[in-house]
């Protein structure tokens, strides 16, 4: 009896472990995520970015911000290195304030930044303001890994009159295609200019008679190149054409005087 | 001429006088209509959401390898936001780890892979050993980008070397959410 | 001879039309702006800004015919090139004042609007001889959860019309 009494509370409490939902640890949310300023060199203006903790039970959560610089990588996404990393980083421009807070359940806070364009200054330049918060872990583990959240804002300056938009086209090629029938044509834009380009446009499938067979839009998403770098990007095209030799032509539109063009051929067996 | 004259005046009246007809009798309401103009603001979501903020590996000797839940997700981050754009989710280790002897010890023996999402985008579905540097863990889809919540699970395994200490080990995990710059 | 002719009918067809000229049908909305303010995503809101109701359409027909009253969406509220779907934005007749006439499913029904005109109210042959007809309304609003951020406007237009 006393056995059957220590399995069945045994049970009892692992099933209360399995079955308990959890409560949410932390929840934040930033108001803008995006932050895009057009500013004259010696010029300066503010603005604030809010903060809220959406957790309504709980501790307050414990809030850092700092700025870092931003850089793209080859998948697209952007990483983020220390500040004055690279020759368009803002972070000598920026200053933010508060810089470390409590936000109670429930609560927001409106962090102000101070934006100061010195003279002399050009082109665009970018960086991102994180609001961070940490989870401690429990004492009682041994064993373990706590956790740190942060949301990001980016922001976007340009130095007003004097942005230069110059890019041009390095390389286009069609691969496949792959397992799924799908070809993939890829270009690199390099920025030659001072201020971050989003070059969007058309991707032409034309076919030997010079015939269009298809027109898909390319960087919907308005992805940037930042100045004096490259960027690859790449687009699927998953229907199925006739055996026969076509034309990838690629048409951007990067905010430039002139359009930028590329086309290649391929086969499909 | 005088005839055709009059016969002038008499259709430039007829005319006159039929245009008149049509544009009167055209305001004669068979229908009224009456428009009132709508207005609505939709507020901006940029907001993240972690359930579970301890990852606990529990007690490790050298040459374990430790997966959490191995047939379901540890934790999940909820991502939300609305501005129809791209956003990343990414993960990494902050700082170093120092192991019990307090040596610092390869952030690599830590990995990470998202189990699954609730998401339309592109989760990384690969075991990736953690880094300093934070990783794309999730990209989002169309409809994460137009405010659906996109629920990104993770799983996590301890590779502990043959030549590690056994005992306590501390990360910091760092989950970065931005949009697309 | 024929020019005096000519001139007399078309005087009496213009004072015809002078006499047809005045409106039978009428329509006057007290309030033509809508605004819901800030919303979030899968937030719902109704708008009654004077308390029971938000806005009044005075319809009034002296033709002794029955007549209609249809909405419908001219343009769905709009955001670049986001819209949010028409059947999320509803209306409710409060009251029709001194109509006697037919509300389409009733008062305080609430009915999603739509492209196509959508019958709000039949009139009664009392409503036809120029009694003037207030008809009140509220709205709402269901903000769907994936819903991108931005300021949307949208038109609707009501219709007062002798056929259905």
């Amino acid at each position: 009896m006393k056995r059957i009494s220590i399995i069945a509370v045994t049970a009892f409490i692992i099933s209360i472990a399995v079955f308990v939902p959890y409560s949410d640890a932390v929840n934040l949310n930033i108001d803008p995520p995006r932050v895009e300023l057009s500013i004259k060199p010696g010029e300066e203006k503010h603005g604030y970015i809010v903060i809220s903790n959406l957790d309504t039970t709980g501790d307050a959560a414990h809030v850092r911000v700092y700025v870092q610089d931003l850089v793209y990588l080859p998948d697209g996404s952007n990483d983020f290195l220390p500040e004055n990393s690279t020759p368009w980083s803002l972070s000598e421009w920026i200053k933010v304030g508060p810089t470390e807070f409590d936000i109670p359940p429930g609560k927001q806070e409106m962090v102000r930044f101070v934006m100061n364009v010195p003279q002399g200054a050009t082109g665009g330049h970018y960086g991102v303001v994180f609001f961070e918060t940490g989870v401690s872990p429990s004492k009682s583990k041994e064993v373990g890994a706590s956790v740190n959240i942060r949301l990001g804002t980016i922001v976007l300056v340009g130095v007003e009159g004097t942005q230069t938009f110059k890019a041009k086209l390095k390389g286009i090629s069609v691969t496949g295609p792959d397992d799924d029938g799908a070809f993939e044509t890829s270009y690199t834009v390099f920025n030659e200019g001072n201020t971050l380009v989003r070059p969007k446009g058309t991707l032409k499938i034309i076919d030997a008679k010079k015939n269009q067979v298809d027109e898909i839009d390319v960087n919907k998403e308005k992805s940037g190149v930042l100045p004096q770098t490259s960027r690859r990007f790449s687009q699927k095209y998953t229907k199925t054409l006739p055996a026969g030799t076509y034309f990838a032509q690629v048409m951007l539109d990067y905010g430039g005087d002139v359009l930028l063009g590329g086309q290649t051929s391929f086969t499909v067996k | 001429m005088k005839a055709y004259m009059n016969m002038k005046r008499s259709a430039v009246v007829a005319i006159m006088a039929l245009s008149a007809v049509i544009f009167v009798s055209g305001s004669t309401a068979e229908q009224a209509t009456q428009d009132m103009y709508a207005t609505v603001t939709i507020n901006k979501v940029f907001s993240m959401v972690l359930d579970n903020a301890l990852i606990d590996f529990g007690y490790a000797q050298p040459g374990d390898t430790i997966e959490l839940k191995t047939s379901s997700y540890y934790n999940e981050v909820k991502c939300q936001a609305n501005k129809g754009t791209t956003w990343h989710l990414k993960i990494a280790v902050m700082g170093t780890i120092t192991g019990p002897d307090g040596n610092p010890v390869a952030p690599e023996i830590f990995k990470w892979q998202v189990f699954d999402s609730t998401g339309d985008g592109d989760p990384v579905k690969d075991w990736t050993p953690f880094s300093a540097t934070p990783k794309v863990a999730y990209t989002s889809g169309q409809s994460d980008m137009a405010g659906r919540e996109a629920l990104v699970r993770f799983k996590y395994k301890l590779d502990l070397p043959k030549d590690a200490t056994g005992g306590n080990y501390r990360v910091r995990v760092l989950y970065t959410m931005t949009d697309n710059p | 001879m024929k020019t005096k002719i000519v001139s007399y009918l078309l005087f009496v067809m213009m004072m015809l039309c002078v006499a047809t000229s005045d409106a039978a049908l009428q329509m006057n909305l007290d309030y033509n702006m809508l605004d819901f303010g800030a919303m979030n995503t899968g937030e719902s809101k109704e708008i009654s800004i004077k308390g029971t109701h938000h806005n009044t359409l005075t319809c009034t027909s002296t033709n002794n015919m029955t007549w209609y009253l249809k909405a419908q969406v001219v343009k769905p509220f709009s955001f670049m090139q986001y819209t949010i779907p028409e059947a999320n934005f509803k209306w409710t007749v409060v009251s029709v004042g001194a109509g006697k006439g037919i509300v389409n499913g009733g008062v305080n029904f609430t009915f999603p609007f739509s492209r196509t005109p959508t019958l709000i109210y039949t009139s009664d042959p009392d409503d036809n001889t120029g009694t003037a007809i207030d008809i009140s309304f509220r709205y709402s609003l269901d903000v769907p959860e994936n819903q991108v951020a931005g300021n949307y406007n949208g038109t609707v237009r009501f219709i007062m019309i002798e056929t259905l």
